[in-house]
């Protein structure tokens, strides 16, 4: 039942134009979140000081290790610096195989535009926080304390307002990796 | 700069007549064709679905006030603004308030009918503010000085060619005629837009009356920048878009996304709740929702109250045959498509858009699509009557609502229970006298006549002598005071013995036909 | 044998007799006895969808009295007999409105009627013609009527080629026809393109004012097959 689930996120985000990793166990997922990070030249590796599965993972540290640059959320030049980063990593709270989306929470060391700004956004996904359906995942978020930005991600950034083909990239994230971290 | 991209004093059917001549405007409405569908599969999918977001958006309706009590509190508790504008003149003046009280020299905005509505960005662009459309459909149409022409697609009018040459203008270079090329553009050069901008402002898909939750739904990321970059948020909100629950979002937006565009969720939502907290590095400081009225509350009671279940999914306009072959600005109004046909009189107190509720086959299609199940259809025929009716629903007015009142909840009306048509015939003179009434006599007189059998039968045999004037082999090609119909078909004309003759001559001879 | 009263819509007394001429003669092969009450007038539709609901009360009100005395209530027009369903029992008036529920519960459509109550598939007839479908919209909306004519037609050996947006309205919408032609003859245009694109000889449908629409339309161009009435195009294959 859990592999369905996986398999279904899998195939949504797939078709969704993400490029999906893993499953990996959580060393394999570091190493591997890492690898897909400095892969793209060009502008700094956006990390969020206060990420819960950020820490876990010890990415800062395997980040550090690898000699990539990296912009942290406690920088004080943060705001200034994010435009031009190349990459922004984030972890996430729930995903949705149904639906094909991963719900990110904003907070104090989690900014909102790690996701944004960066023309790619690599994100953390536990397997087992992801759900079968948008409801159960609503239910499940309902039930504790909202975030002050609760952002639901899909994949690339899409528009259909060019005589209604989908054409990717127009404001958010061109890439979207997902790096799937099991146990 | 919003402006009209209609001939002023021009009817609608000038308006769409000109739209079918226009090739490129046919051939860019030809894309929506593949939203056909879409709608349906909905209802065959997921049909318990469709009943409980019916059954959520009215019960909302029938206790309107209370849950926008409750939102409001909830709101302020969690620092946000709230401000309650009766009318689009009150919410312009609330947020050009904020505006020059921050200093906001550059506002970006997320896609929100609510914002066309109250003609914001005229008003901000007016006080010397920059206004930017960050959604791509409704940055083309901005620059091209239009009004969107539909509600989740706005620039679906324009051909891909017509696009490039707007935004190449804009970009003052030569943009190749190819989407990643624009894109890429437009990426470019909204994004500096974005980070510049003091103030972002919203409409709202939702909002969630239990927490306090703001949803805007995007495929682009655009409703991200504006609530996350600016350091104020505005978000303006027709009252009708309050929930009960946040839970409810769990069935509230796979329904909506489907019916709108058929993808099993929008790219992105932004979920809302309260300004930038302690120690975060974005999102607004400062964050003000906008309840905007409009006439809405009017509604409440009548049987016009169906339409606030509107949650702007489209769908009705994708499927309308009227609209898909004319576009939206045939309408020249803010909503188009049936669900604009009818909010425009309502909104305007019958003012505006009296004659939009008569361009309409009524097929039924619409009320079929749409995923809360409101009766469009019949609402238009409503609205027919009572628009031609001094005092009827459609004409009245919110009464002043700037305190939180509070009414008693009443019951929650079933989807599809129908409005009763009213017993007493409505009044005769008054108001519009003149030639209204003598339609209305007409018509009465019509019903007393065919009423009787020999009413009937009398004047069916004066039409009969009329058609020996008028033609010949049974079609005439032209009848005085017909002309919408004899300019493009051949009408036919009653037959020399009506089927009760036939019937009365087959009885007499008891031998067939 | 069970007892039909034949209610003839206006549109079929006066311009289109042979359509109810048709209606009678399909009901008879289906083994029903066929009445036709004289004081029938019309459904008042054309009131309701012009805001005159007060003209379409006295005729609504005539409808019940007239046809209430039957078990069965048919018609060769799924919006005629879709507004006594749709719209009767919430013009009537609080007092007649038990009354006009139960004849609405009674009233059909022609197809409907043959092939949902009696089941009577096969009536006898056959044509072995092609023919396309054009889904009248009250009917459809109002009625369900849409597999209906298709099995009598099938069970009369006619081949149905299906036109793409068989569905979609063919314009003309009552005054709608009149007060926006512009729009009401494109409409006509497509769904006579589209029925064209079928290479079918024949276009049918359940519903008097589409076929008006289409037929009058088609006079001009010369586009698309010959649009009948689905119980003209039945009746000249009884024996």
């Amino acid at each position: 039942m859990v592999s369905a689930t996986v398999d279904t996120f899998v195939e949504r985000m797939t078709n969704n134009r993400c490029g999906v990793h893993g499953p990996f166990a959580r060393d394999e997922a570091a190493s591997a979140a890492v690898a897909l990070a400095v892969r793209h030249p060009g502008g700094e590796i956006a990390l969020p000081v206060g990420d819960p599965l950020v820490d876990a993972l010890g990415i800062s540290a395997l980040l550090v290790d690898a000699k990539a640059t990296v912009l942290r959320s406690d920088d004080p030049t943060w705001n200034e610096r994010l435009p031009n980063a190349g990459v922004g990593i984030t972890g996430s709270v729930v995903a949705v195989a149904e639906r094909g989306t991963i719900a990110l929470s904003s907070g104090a060391g989690t900014p909102r535009a790690t996701s944004l700004l960066p023309p790619v956004h690599l994100c953390l996904v536990r397997v087992d926080a992801i759900v079968d359906t948008f409801a159960e995942a609503i239910t499940r978020l309902a039930a504790g304390a909202l975030p002050s930005a609760l952002i639901w991600v899909g994949g690339p950034s899409r528009t259909g307002d060019l005589e209604m083909k989908t054409t990717f990239g127009v404001h958010g994230p061109k890439t979207v990796e997902i790096v799937l971290v099991g146990d | 700069m919003t402006h009209r991209v209609v001939l002023p004093g021009s009817t609608m059917a000038e308006r769409s007549a000109a739209s079918i001549a226009d090739p490129e405007m046919q051939r860019a409405l030809r894309n929506l064709d593949q939203r056909l569908h879409t709608a349906r599969a909905v209802g065959e999918h997921h049909a318990d679905w469709k009943d409980r977001v019916a059954a959520i958006r009215r019960e909302t309706l029938a206790d309107l006030d209370g849950w926008l009590e409750r939102l409001q509190q909830k709101l302020e508790s969690l620092g946000v603004t709230v401000h309650r504008a009766a009318t689009p003149a009150d919410a312009r003046a609330v947020v050009l308030e904020i505006a020059q009280r921050e200093g906001v020299r550059s506002v970006v905005k997320s896609k929100s009918m609510a914002t066309e509505e109250i003609d914001l960005g005229d008003a901000l662009t007016a006080a010397g503010i920059t206004v930017v459309e960050t959604d791509l459909g409704e940055y083309i149409v901005q620059i091209a000085d239009e009004r969107p022409s539909h509600m989740i697609t706005p620039a679906i009018h324009k051909t891909l060619e017509q696009i490039t040459e707007v935004l190449s203008r804009e970009a003052g270079e030569h943009l190749p005629v190819e989407r990643e090329a624009l894109a890429a553009w437009a990426r470019d050069h909204l994004r500096r837009c974005f980070l510049e901008a003091d103030m972002g402002v919203t409409g709202a898909n939702f909002v969630a009356a239990d927490t306090g939750t703001i949803v805007v739904v995007t495929n682009e990321g655009n409703g991200r920048f504006c609530t996350s970059l600016p350091r104020i948020q505005v978000t303006v909100m027709p009252v009708e878009k309050v929930i009960p629950r946040f839970d409810d979002l769990g069935v509230l937006l796979p329904v909506l996304t489907m019916s709108a565009t058929g993808q099993a969720m929008s790219n992105y939502l932004s979920m809302v709740t309260g300004p930038r907290r302690e120690g975060e590095q974005d999102g607004p400081e400062q964050l003000h929702v906008i309840f905007l009225d409009h006439n809405r509350t009017a509604l409440l009671g009548t049987p016009y109250e169906e339409m606030l279940a509107c949650i702007r999914c489209g769908a009705c306009l994708n499927v309308c045959p009227v609209y898909r072959r004319v576009g939206g600005h045939a309408y020249d109004a803010v909503y188009s498509g049936p669900m604009g046909k009818i909010l425009t009189p309502l909104l305007s107190a019958g003012e505006e858009g009296t004659d939009l509720p008569y361009a309409s086959s009524l097929c039924g299609a619409c009320t079929e699509a749409c995923p809360v199940e409101i009766p469009l259809a019949d609402l238009l025929v409503r609205l027919r009557s009572d628009l031609r009716t001094p005092g009827s629903p459609a004409t009245a007015t919110a009464p002043d609502r700037t305190s939180a009142t509070t009414r008693a909840p009443t019951h929650t009306r079933l989807p599809g229970e129908g409005f009763a048509w009213p017993e007493a015939n409505a009044p005769l003179g008054a108001r519009g006298a003149g030639k209204r009434t003598v339609r209305r006599t007409g018509f009465r007189t019509w019903g007393r006549v065919w009423a009787s059998p020999t009413g009937y039968r009398a004047s069916s045999g004066a039409g009969r002598l009329l058609a020996r004037v008028l033609g010949r082999n049974g079609w005439a090609k032209r009848v005085p005071g017909l002309g919408g119909w004899t300019t493009s078909r051949d009408l036919p004309l009653p037959a020399a013995k009506s089927f009760r003759a036939r019937w009365a001559e087959r009885d007499a001879k008891e031998s067939g036909w | 044998m069970p007892t039909v009263a034949l209610f003839v819509t206006c549109l079929a007394d006066q311009v289109y007799p042979d359509t109810g001429v048709s209606t009678v003669r399909l009901l008879e092969a289906a083994g029903c006895e066929v009445v036709f009450p004289e004081a029938q007038s019309c459904c008042g539709q054309p009131a309701i969808n012009s805001g005159e609901p007060e003209a379409a009360r006295r005729l609504a009100q005539r409808f019940v009295e007239v046809f209430e005395p039957f078990d069965a209530i048919v018609s060769p027009s799924g919006s005629c007999s879709g507004t006594v369903h749709h719209w009767y029992s919430r013009l009537v008036g609080e007092s007649w409105r038990a009354r006009a529920e139960a004849v609405a519960a009674r009233t059909f459509e022609l197809s409907q009627y043959l092939v949902d109550v009696l089941g009577a598939v096969d009536v006898g007839a056959r044509v072995h013609e092609t023919v396309t479908v054009h889904d009248a919209c009250h009917g459809l909306r109002n009625l369900g009527v849409s597999g209906q004519p298709r099995a009598l037609l099938r069970a009369a050996g006619a081949t149905i080629l299906e036109m793409s947006e068989s569905e979609t309205c063919c314009g003309f919408g009552g005054t709608f026809a009149v007060k926006h032609g512009e729009i009401s003859g494109p409409l006509a245009d497509d769904k006579l393109r589209h029925a064209a694109g079928t290479r079918a000889g024949y276009l049918v449908s359940t519903d008097g004012a589409c076929l008006m629409h289409l037929a009058g339309r088609q006079r001009r161009t010369g586009v698309g097959p010959i649009p009948m009435h689905l119980a003209d195009f039945l009746v000249r294959g009884l024996p």
